[in-house]
């Protein structure tokens, strides 16, 4: 419960703060974006790992920040070769993401449907 | 537990800060790019909206400094002296020179527009003329002696004459303007689209010369705002 | 010896690759330099794009600052105006003036004027030259209808936003309408503060340009509105060649 609460509350304090931040320039806005999908796939991978209740802190956070400055550092690789690298990394992070939303989405209806059964 | 508890949930809340606020920092960022449309623009375009934005800059900072030094010439005099309700006239007389209620004079063009058996010169070409003139970066026009203002009117009353301020005018039009010389000559005489050549091929008569003197009276009626009042 | 040969393996792959690697970075560098130099390819186009973000975000800090320094000017203004009835006419005056310029946000009642593209042209409207400019609004419409407001008496009038003031003029700009240098585009919706019945009776009058517009097959809606609220015009006013005498 108090995870949500944490959660609900960290997303509020973040829009605030992302409100007044001052905007980037548009070199940077695709490292950025690149960014928030690497860490939004670590999200999605750490709910998973939590409901088959092997989560681990440390694997989560390493991911979290590792993935995602991983993959700003294959996009400037990629602009520096003139290869768009940051489309292969789109397509791996967000194809994980669809299995991990499967997983979560598979877990829930299972619950929900032993929850209907003994009824 | 309870430790490990409270470090995950700690963890967690931070995670969730990063992420929301990086988010909304990207969308900021895109929403600006998609309203300023530069997107999809090419280099040249770019360039004239670097020159646009930095010229629109570089007017603020210039009234900025501007009121600055109001503001330093009024902390400077003594409130009730002489000196300061002479600032105070100067102010007014500046804003009054804006809205048209002075007579003013500087550099500008004097275009001349004659009716002949075929063409007569209609109220719509005349508040098309004065749009024209406006977007060629006039200061101050006047018609036929009527100041231009902002809420100044020009009607055509059944085809023969027409009404500017009220007032009845009649051709030939001469229509006196103050401002940049030289982006009035080059707009006005762009060849084929400009102001000119556009009413010559049609042939109506008009003349331009530049003048270096010219003489714009005042708008001469008391302005009354009866409808709007300034917002809270 | 087997650890030898895979050492080396190791070292030649390693070495073929930063060589590929230090290559093709030249390679695009060079491009990217020749591209600026020429100014023919797009690549220096983020860079661009960056300068103008970093210009319209330097502009909108400026137009807060001139929000700030207009309100101190104010402030100073009013302290000196305590006490001296000539004083306070003048400032009174200041402010009729700057409200007269269109400097201030204003409400009123007034009118509402939506026009529109007209959207369901088809194919065989357009007749064999296939001319769609009749359909869509034109910049001249735009004049022409402001004029028609001034004409019954408007006091403050907008364009999308976009304050109609003394220097304002309107135009087109490829296939996008530009007023006071901002794009606009389709649909197109000026408000006017006056005389509600007025306003609505004068531009709907038989052979008006609304008339004209709605023949022409641009979408054209009136309706008068009691509160309206007008934005002020965010630049400058310049005088800078002419001079009071």
């Amino acid at each position: 419960m108090i995870v949500i609460i944490a959660i609900i509350l960290g997303c509020i304090i973040g829009a605030i703060i992302g409100n007044f931040a001052p905007i980037i320039s548009y070199t940077y806005s695709v490292y950025l974006a690149i960014g928030i999908i690497a860490a939004l796939d670590s999200v999605f991978g750490g709910v998973v790992s939590s409901l088959k209740k092997n989560f681990d802190l440390g694997i989560f956070l390493s991911g979290f920040f590792g993935n995602a400055i991983l993959a700003m550092l294959l996009t400037y690789l990629g602009q520096r070769l003139n290869v768009d690298i940051y489309l292969v990394s789109i397509f791996v992070f967000v194809s994980r993401m669809f299995n991990n939303l499967g997983f979560i989405r598979r877990h829930y209806l299972d619950k929900f449907r032993k929850k209907t059964a003994k009824e | 537990m309870g430790k490990e508890k409270g470090i995950l949930t700690f963890v967690i809340f931070i995670i969730s800060i990063t992420l929301t606020a990086l988010i909304s920092i990207q969308f900021k960022t895109v929403n600006e790019n998609k309203s300023l449309g530069i997107e999809s623009m090419q280099e040249e375009e770019l360039r004239a909206q670097i020159l646009e934005w930095k010229t629109k800059y570089e007017d603020i900072n210039k009234k900025i400094e501007s009121n600055n030094e109001k503001i330093n010439e009024y902390s400077n005099t003594i409130q009730g002296n002489k000196q300061a309700s002479e600032l105070l006239e100067k102010e007014l007389n500046e804003y009054n020179m804006l809205v048209g209620k002075t007579n003013v004079t500087g550099k500008g063009v004097v275009l001349t527009l004659t009716d002949t058996f075929l063409t007569t010169y209609t109220s719509s070409n005349l508040a098309y003329i004065i749009n024209e003139l406006k977007y060629a970066g006039a200061e101050a026009i006047s018609i036929n002696g009527q100041r231009i203002i902002n809420m100044t009117d020009i009607v055509m009353i059944q085809t023969r004459y027409i009404l500017v301020n009220g007032q009845r005018i009649s051709a030939p039009y001469e229509i006196k303007v103050i401002g940049d010389q030289n982006k009035l000559n080059e707009v006005l005489t762009f060849p084929n689209d400009g102001l000119i050549d556009y009413y010559r091929n049609n042939d109506y008569t008009i003349e331009m010369s530049l003048q270096d003197n010219i003489h714009i009276p005042a708008y001469n009626q008391e302005i009354e705002l009866k409808y709007m009042e300034e917002a809270k | 010896m087997k650890k030898w040969s895979v050492a080396l393996t190791l070292g030649i792959v390693c070495c073929i690759l930063t060589l590929a690697i230090s290559i093709q970075l030249k390679t695009i560098d060079n491009a990217r330099e020749t591209a600026k130099l020429t100014g023919s390819l797009t690549l220096t186009s983020n860079e661009l794009r960056d300068q103008v973000l970093k210009w319209k975000e330097k502009y909108d800090n400026a137009v807060k600052d001139l929000e700030n320094s207009d309100k101190k000017l104010e402030e100073i203004r009013l302290q000196f105006t305590q006490n001296d009835e000539t004083a306070i006419q003048k400032d009174e005056q200041i402010k009729k003036d700057n409200v007269i310029l269109g400097l201030t946000d204003v409400v009123g009642k007034g009118v509402i004027i939506k026009i529109k593209d007209n959207g369901s042209v088809t194919r065989s409207d357009l007749g064999p030259v296939g001319n769609i400019e009749l359909f869509l609004v034109h910049a001249s419409d735009v004049v022409s209808v402001v004029n028609d407001l001034k004409n019954a008496g408007a006091e403050a009038i907008s364009i999308n936003g976009q304050r109609v003031v003394n220097s304002t003029s309107i135009y087109c700009a490829g296939n996008v309408l530009k007023v006071n240098d901002v794009k606009i585009s389709s649909p197109i919706e000026i408000k006017a503060i006056g005389e509600p019945d007025l306003l609505y009776g004068s531009l709907n009058i038989p052979g008006g340009y609304i008339e004209i517009m709605k023949e022409t097959g641009l979408m054209v809606d009136i309706k008068k509105s009691d509160n309206l609220k007008i934005e002020k015009y965010d630049g400058i006013l310049k005088a800078t060649e002419m001079r009071n005498e």
